[in-house]
């Protein structure tokens, strides 16, 4: 058994190397480290630019001015306008921006905010908010609110926007692309029905499986440790991060199995492959917004992949999130495992 | 020209007869649909704010007009909650009923900030006499919409292409390409038949989209310029995706790569500053993104449309002149 | 070494029988040809026996074992060479038989003496997708040996190959017979079934026609004759003389008297001849 699995790993791999894998797994991986490193800014925060005019003459210029000047100070878009016309010719230009008009005179102070139309009640209320607090600041000084932070590591690492975007790389990349290969890998062995002269040997189909989630799991650690290391150096925790990529590039190439044992051409599966991709894609959204959580995207396995990975790249000691996904990912691959088998017995014997 | 459209004739059976072409048709359209139930999610709940349930209703009330509120019965639950992956903010109030905060640590800034603001606003710091009001420019289409459904029409687009991509592949495969040589089958026009599908049916889709995106009042003649000379970038990738792939695994590590292509001109046009999105001009795909964003948000002019459609044009020559050779010489 | 007894299959697993009611016993060292159009339920039956195609209704055993229970010990002593060439078309004929080869748990061949013995020594290295369709044969057939099986599938071995390639791999298969390989062969060809099988077993429909061995096959069926030139004042002339009938013997006894016979050839009926007077269809 462990001689018939050597061979078709050797074989998987043989077939991998000679179809160019392993090359596009490297240059791609490259490629994203010298995107991390050297193109994208470390700072991605996009503040929307603020157009204001203001009119006011009275007791709270001096608050508002200072008010204005700390906004200033945060955003680098913080700009005067000469009339409320021209807040309104810029916002038309410029799909993402705020405009606010100060008017009034001495104890009548009139704040407009300018908006799209698009902003639902709690931004606007979130920009009321802001404003009020910051006009206060600037006249009462600050009033602190107590704060229990429960984990002070995490509080104090800040981590610049393009090593940021290396878990979503990990996970997306590495770990989703054993998802359509493997297919593919299937879709050439029907074509030439090697999977029938296999059928005839003592060889398992469980072994024939487990050969090419294999191969898939050797580029998804190759890709990310390569990755990870240009990037991270030595700073991350490879011990998880392993883990965690092993079962993730499992999890996908599963999955893909069972896919293709769908179909019979790869052009008949691609868009299937392309929109189960998209889907498991879905939580990057959550990754980039993280206080946005919603049910659908928690019950897809790549949100709980993505925040651990994100764990074991920059540790803040959190382990426990990383345990309970990798068990969870062990329980879910169970599952896809005798699915797949099923799957894969089913469509042997129609074709 | 009758060549031509046997060719088109020929492959629009085979897609027909192996549900291709129900999956292309329906593929982006599907998408859309999902995309189009997810918008008014990701505009609203933009905060959420985990609060001990024995706090009074008027605070609650009060961290509800700024996000979603979760009740908890202890600071064990409220901490549980506060640990888990997504951004979330603990409020309790100590016992002589001052409110305070529960972070992890790793939140973002407006998660971190907003609770400590919502709190001062309770306990009355902010001066009464400055009123406030909110005044809309009557533009409904947020951003999230704007991109996501400019995102979708190019997907669209570029499924087209790898969808020849893969005809010719399997074609490959099975060699009758050969066949057809034998024939006086002229090359050209063997591409052009090959294209037309992928010509044909992401015009449709892109309009369908809009549609199910009830995106009705932007410029149709716009995208109608947009989506025909994306078609052709994307015909010209899907031939290069083709020619280039000895089977199909190399086939998809090809579509691997103009995949990435487009996801960098998405993001890239999103995330880069404009004064240094220069390097993605070479990208086509950046161009047809960025014809559509604009055209979607109503801020598109024709001149600007000029310039996109010469630069879609322009490198997809360029890119043609460059694998010409490579296809002429990959379908003999 | 083969046993079948009342063997049905059906794909739709309904009344339409792909293959029904076949009975028929192998021996062990013997050359059984299993002739038919295509169509006729060949290949489902084969798939059947060597495990491709699940039983639904009757017996089919290996050397004892039941195809119901597929174990190692049963694909370890079976060879197939398919009809098609399902190789590994990005590794070379050497590696694929490598791979092949680690398959099994029992001894196998040398790869690189199968691949010479076939005439593929010079283009091992080669891949196979390089190779010509000839070739490709010659690999599946050099593969379905790398066991030593005891049983051994042979579908269309020699379809599609020159004369001399085809004589070369007919004389492989006589070899693999004396050495005490049971052989099950596919085809349509009935110039190979002659030349090799030592029993052939017609199938049309689905079911067994009848089996015999080919040379009572042709007496039964063949009408024994001679063709005779003879000289008939002044003029060659050609005719086709029964050696059953009485008259046919008293013909060809004056002919020989008169000594104007030029000459004389015996005729025996084809296999290709009894399968259609048998069947009554040809065997495309």
């Amino acid at each position: 058994m462990r001689t018939r699995y050597f061979g078709l790993l050797m074989k998987d791999i043989l077939y991998a190397f000679r179809n160019y894998c392993f090359h596009i797994v490297i240059v791609l991986s490259l490629v994203f480290v010298v995107l991390i490193n050297f193109v994208i800014a470390e700072d991605l925060t996009i503040k929307p630019p603020v157009y204001y005019y203001i009119s006011y003459t009275g007791a709270y210029e001096s608050a508002l001015n200072t008010t204005l000047e700390t906004m200033k100070k945060d955003h680098n878009n913080v700009l005067q306008m000469s009339s409320v016309k021209e807040i309104e010719t810029n916002m038309n230009k410029e799909i993402n921006c705020i405009g606010l008009v100060i008017t009034g005179v001495e104890d009548e102070v009139d704040i407009e905010f300018l908006l799209h139309g698009y902003e639902n009640e709690q931004v606007q209320s979130t920009l009321i908010l802001a404003m009020k607090d910051e006009i206060s600041h600037s006249i009462k000084g600050e009033i602190n609110v107590k704060t229990e932070i429960i984990n002070s590591a995490a509080d104090q690492k800040e981590i610049p926007a393009n090593k940021n975007i290396l878990p979503l790389f990990l996970v997306m990349e590495s770990t989703m692309l054993g998802f359509i290969l493997i297919a593919a890998l299937i879709f050439i062995e029907k074509d030439e029905g090697t999977i029938k002269s296999f059928a005839v040997t003592p060889g398992r189909l469980s072994e024939y499986l487990i050969s090419k989630i294999t191969v898939m799991a050797i580029l998804g650690i190759m890709g990310s440790f390569l990755t990870a290391g240009l990037v991270m150096g030595l700073n991350m925790n490879y011990l998880w991060l392993g883990v965690l990529i092993l079962l993730g590039s499992v999890f996908s190439a599963t999955l893909g199995l069972i896919m293709a044992s769908f179909f019979k051409t790869i052009s008949e599966s691609m868009i299937w492959i392309l929109i189960v991709n998209l889907l498991l894609g879905l939580p990057l959204t959550s990754y980039l917004l993280p206080s946005y959580a919603p049910l659908y995207i928690k019950l897809l396995p790549t949100y709980y992949l993505l925040f651990s990975v994100k764990e074991a790249v920059f540790p803040t000691g959190n382990d426990t999130i990383i345990i309970k996904t990798v068990v969870m990912f062990i329980l879910i691959l169970i599952v896809l495992y005798f699915l797949s088998i099923l799957a894969f017995k089913r469509n042997l014997e129609r074709s | 020209m009758n060549r031509i459209i046997s060719i088109f004739r020929r492959d629009f059976k085979s897609s027909v007869r192996e549900y291709i072409l129900l999956y292309m048709m329906i593929g982006p359209l599907l998408l859309a649909l999902g995309f189009s139930m997810i918008i008014p999610n990701t505009e609203s709940a933009s905060l959420q704010f985990a609060l001990e349930a024995s706090l009074d209703q008027s605070i609650v009330d009060e961290f509800n007009k700024y996000g979603s509120v979760f009740l908890f019965e202890s600071k064990e639950e409220i901490i549980n909650r506060v640990n888990g992956m997504d951004d979330i903010a603990g409020v309790m109030s100590e016992k002589e009923g001052s409110l305070f905060i529960i972070l992890e640590g790793n939140e973002t800034h407006d998660t971190k900030v907003v609770p400590q603001k919502i709190i001062r606003e309770i306990n009355g710091v902010n001066d009464a006499s400055i009123s406030y009001k909110i005044r809309d420019i009557g533009v409904k289409r947020s951003p999230i919409s704007i991109i996501g459904s400019a995102a979708l029409m190019i997907t669209a687009i570029i499924l087209g292409g790898i969808i020849i991509g893969f005809n010719i592949i399997e074609e490959k495969e099975s060699k009758t390409i050969q066949a057809l040589n034998v024939t006086m089958m002229n090359k050209m026009e063997f591409i052009i038949g090959k294209s037309l599908l992928g010509f044909v049916l992401p015009v449709a889709q892109v309009y369908i989209i809009l549609w199910l995106l009830k995106i009705d009042d932007v410029n149709k003649l716009m995208i109608l310029v947009i989506v025909l000379s994306g078609t052709l970038t994307a015909s010209v990738l899907g031939f290069l995706i083709g020619v280039i792939s000895d089977n199909q695994i190399a086939g998809v590590m090809n579509m691997k790569m103009i995949y990435l292509a487009t996801a960098a001109s998405i993001v890239g046009a999103m995330v880069i500053p404009e004064s240094s999105q220069f390097f993605l001009y070479i990208l086509p795909t950046y161009w047809i993104f960025v014809g559509f964003r604009d055209i979607v948000s109503n801020t598109a002019t024709w001149h600007q449309i000029i310039i996109n459609l010469s630069w879609i044009l322009g490198m997809t020559f360029i890119l043609f002149m460059l694998i010409k050779k490579r296809i002429i010489r990959g379908l003999t | 070494m083969l046993n079948v007894k009342g063997l049905y299959h059906s794909y739709s697993k309904d009344e339409h029988y792909a293959v029904q009611d076949m009975t028929f016993q192998v021996e062990k060292g013997e050359i059984f040809g299993f002739l038919g159009p295509s169509g006729a339920g060949k290949s489902t039956t084969q798939s059947i026996l060597f495990g491709l195609l699940e039983l639904q209704r009757g017996e089919v055993s290996i050397d004892g074992m039941s195809v119901k229970k597929l174990s190692d010990d049963f694909f370890n002593m079976i060879g197939v060479s398919f009809e098609s060439p399902n190789v590994y078309k990005n590794l070379t004929g050497l590696e694929n038989l490598k791979f092949y080869s680690k398959m099994f748990n029992v001894a196998t061949e040398k790869p690189e003496e199968l691949l010479k013995e076939v005439g593929l020594g010079k283009d091992m290295n080669k891949k196979a997708s390089q190779y010509s369709k000839g070739m490709l044969q010659r690999l599946v057939f050099a593969r379905s040996m790398i066991n030593n099986p005891k049983i051994w599938f042979l579908d269309e071995p020699t379809s599609g190959l020159d004369p001399e390639t085809a004589s070369r791999i007919k004389a492989i298969i006589k070899r693999k017979k004396d050495q005490g390989t049971t052989i099950f062969l596919t085809t349509h060809n009935m110039n190979i079934a002659d030349e090799l099988c030592d029993r052939v077993a017609f199938v049309n429909d689905g079911k067994i026609i009848l089996i015999d061995t080919p040379q009572k096959l042709k007496l039964r069926y063949g009408e024994r004759s001679v063709k005779v030139e003879f000289m008939d004042q002044e003029k060659l002339r050609t005719e086709f003389i029964s050696l059953v009938d009485k008259q046919g013997q008293s013909q060809l006894q004056k002919l020989v008297e008169t000594g104007r016979i030029v000459t004389m050839h015996s005729q025996e009926a084809s296999l290709e001849e009894i399968f259609i007077s048998v069947v009554g269809r040809g065997l495309i």
